[in-house]
């Protein structure tokens, strides 16, 4: 089954097509990565999919059902473009906002936390190597720090769909395999189906399972991610 | 803009204060050509009269205390006031209600805030303070919305994804993000609100501007000179305090 699919969805701003007829599909379980050049649509594409921006016409699909409901919303986890953390808050706080959604309101207003709450943001931290740094506010940490936190913020929720906008984008390849390694250790253990852009060809190729290759606004093609490489990328980027 | 274009623009402005001085009547010279009642009024400022110093102390006191209540109050008060006018975080119809009730208050000087508040609640430091109060949140209102609505937008998609309320955002995200920010505003508002207080007196509502217009208008001006000398005084040291404050809060 697909967890997540697009059907013939359009996007006009301004009389601007932003996504042409486009259809996609990522199978439950699976690591797809969107690649294309900047201004292809990657981001809106996600955005489409969280609800963030409403399509002009088309369908979108969770397991099956029609339309973003409320109930598939808890579902879908986000880590966007530039991460969206708060700089000045610590990365214990972060880690919490990501499970709002599992405590009553006045419980996350006044800070007093469910005991599984903590807990869960504990062994989420410890995890994701970031224990250590429970204290500090986001400002202060590493590219691959804030990562880590971004991860763990996402993780909190428990989604069952994870669609990740160049999360490794700032890191240098070492930094980023070491991300994307603990990244696709937590995916297969939780069973979580991801959607994820990259610039980097060696990354899309070690942690997808199918690359889309997207252009002005749609999908061109779909390369099973281990026939990628800079060459086969790099032609596809050509206009 | 192309360097014609631009050009023609200050020469349009040059003609439209040209226009208003002669409108006016204005000319810069005067200042000079009565330079002799200058001088008198120079020279009898200078002198000194101390005798007055109870006074001088009393009334600098309740400058100071009416600028620190008046400005605390209308900061607290535009934090709210702020989230509820800000685009990115209250339905259009709220913040359009809220920018407006700012922008009312800010646009009005505190001077003629203190001359409606006389009327209302009466002479003395209680109209001084509310008049304070009023600007200083349509101030701090307007500045605080602005740092807003220029927060970092993906840290907004990202709590929107995860179903955060208003409330929510506004905990987690806008509040948090502004805090370094409002530390030094609050600082800037009370240096500025030390200047204001002490001119509010000249329509009686509290402060140390009630002597100065006193002694002018008596033609006592060595009296009002130790009162002018104070305010300077203590403006000039209170901008020279927050400025180091204010360093040290963007340092850390
Ligand atoms: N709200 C908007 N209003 C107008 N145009 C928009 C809006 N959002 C996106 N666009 C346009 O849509 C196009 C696709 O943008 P998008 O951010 O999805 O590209 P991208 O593939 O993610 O690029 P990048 O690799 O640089 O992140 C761009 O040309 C952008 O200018
Ligand atoms: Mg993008």
């Amino acid at each position: 089954m697909d967890a997540l699919s697009m059907n013939a969805v359009h996007l006009t701003i301004n009389n601007r097509k932003i996504l042409s007829n486009l259809s996609m599909n990522v199978p439950q379980g699976d690591a797809v990565t969107i690649m294309g050049p900047n201004g292809a649509g990657k981001t809106t594409l996600l955005k489409v999919a969280l609800g963030l921006v409403k399509p002009t016409s088309g369908e979108l699909y969770f397991f099956g059902k029609k339309g973003l409901s409320k109930e598939s919303q808890k579902l879908l986890g986000y880590i966007p473009q530039n991460l969206g953390l708060v700089n000045e808050l610590s990365v214990y706080s972060n880690v919490m906002m990501g499970a709002l959604r599992r405590m009553p309101r006045w419980r996350s207003i006044t800070g007093m936390y469910p005991k599984d709450l903590v807990d869960d943001t504990y062994s989420l931290m410890y995890d994701l190597k970031i224990s250590h740094l429970k204290d500090i506010k986001i400002k202060k940490l590493s590219g691959g720090e804030k990562q880590r936190v971004a991860i763990a913020r996402t993780l909190i929720q428990k989604p069952l769909i994870i669609l990740a906008d160049e999360m490794t984008a700032s890191l240098d390849f070492k930094a980023a395999v070491t991300v994307m390694e603990i990244f696709s250790e937590i995916k297969k253990k939780m069973k979580i189906t991801l959607l994820m852009t990259h610039h980097n060809p060696d990354i899309a190729r070690l942690y997808s399972d199918n690359v889309l290759i997207m252009m002005n606004g749609r999908i061109e093609k779909n390369i099973p991610a281990n026939e990628i490489t800079a060459d086969t990328i790099g032609g596809l980027y050509e206009p | 803009m192309n360097p014609s274009r631009f050009q023609y623009t200050w020469i349009a402005i040059l003609l439209i204060i040209i226009g208003s001085s002669v409108h006016l009547g204005f000319n810069p010279l005067s200042i000079i050509d009565d330079a002799d009642n200058s001088a008198v009024i120079l020279g009898e400022l200078l002198e000194f009269d101390f005798s007055v110093w109870d006074k001088v102390l009393f009334s600098l006191i309740e400058t100071l205390e009416m600028a620190l209540i008046g400005s605390s109050i209308g900061f607290v008060l535009s934090i709210p006031a702020a989230l509820l006018a800000a685009r990115n975080i209250s339905p259009s119809y709220v913040s359009v209600i809220f920018r407006s009730l700012l922008g009312l208050l800010w646009s009005m000087p505190p001077l003629l805030w203190a001359i409606l508040l006389v009327v209302v609640v009466g002479l003395g430091p209680t109209a001084g303070i509310f008049a304070i109060s009023l600007y200083i949140m349509g101030l701090s209102g307007k500045y605080l919305y602005e740092i807003y609505e220029s927060q970092n937008v993906s840290a907004y998609d990202a709590m929107h994804v995860l179903g955060a309320t208003r409330m929510q955002i506004a905990k987690f995200v806008t509040i948090p993000e502004a805090l370094p920010h409002m530390g030094n505003q609050y600082l800037f508002l009370l240096s500025y609100s030390v200047r204001e207080s002490s001119i509010l007196g000249l329509v009686g509502a509290g402060g140390i501007g009630f002597y100065i217009i006193h002694h002018l208008e008596s033609l006592n001006y060595g009296k009002a000179a130790p009162f002018i000398l104070a305010i300077l005084a203590v403006t000039l040291g209170m901008d020279y305090a927050s400025t180091r404050l204010r360093k040290r809060l963007v340092h850390n």
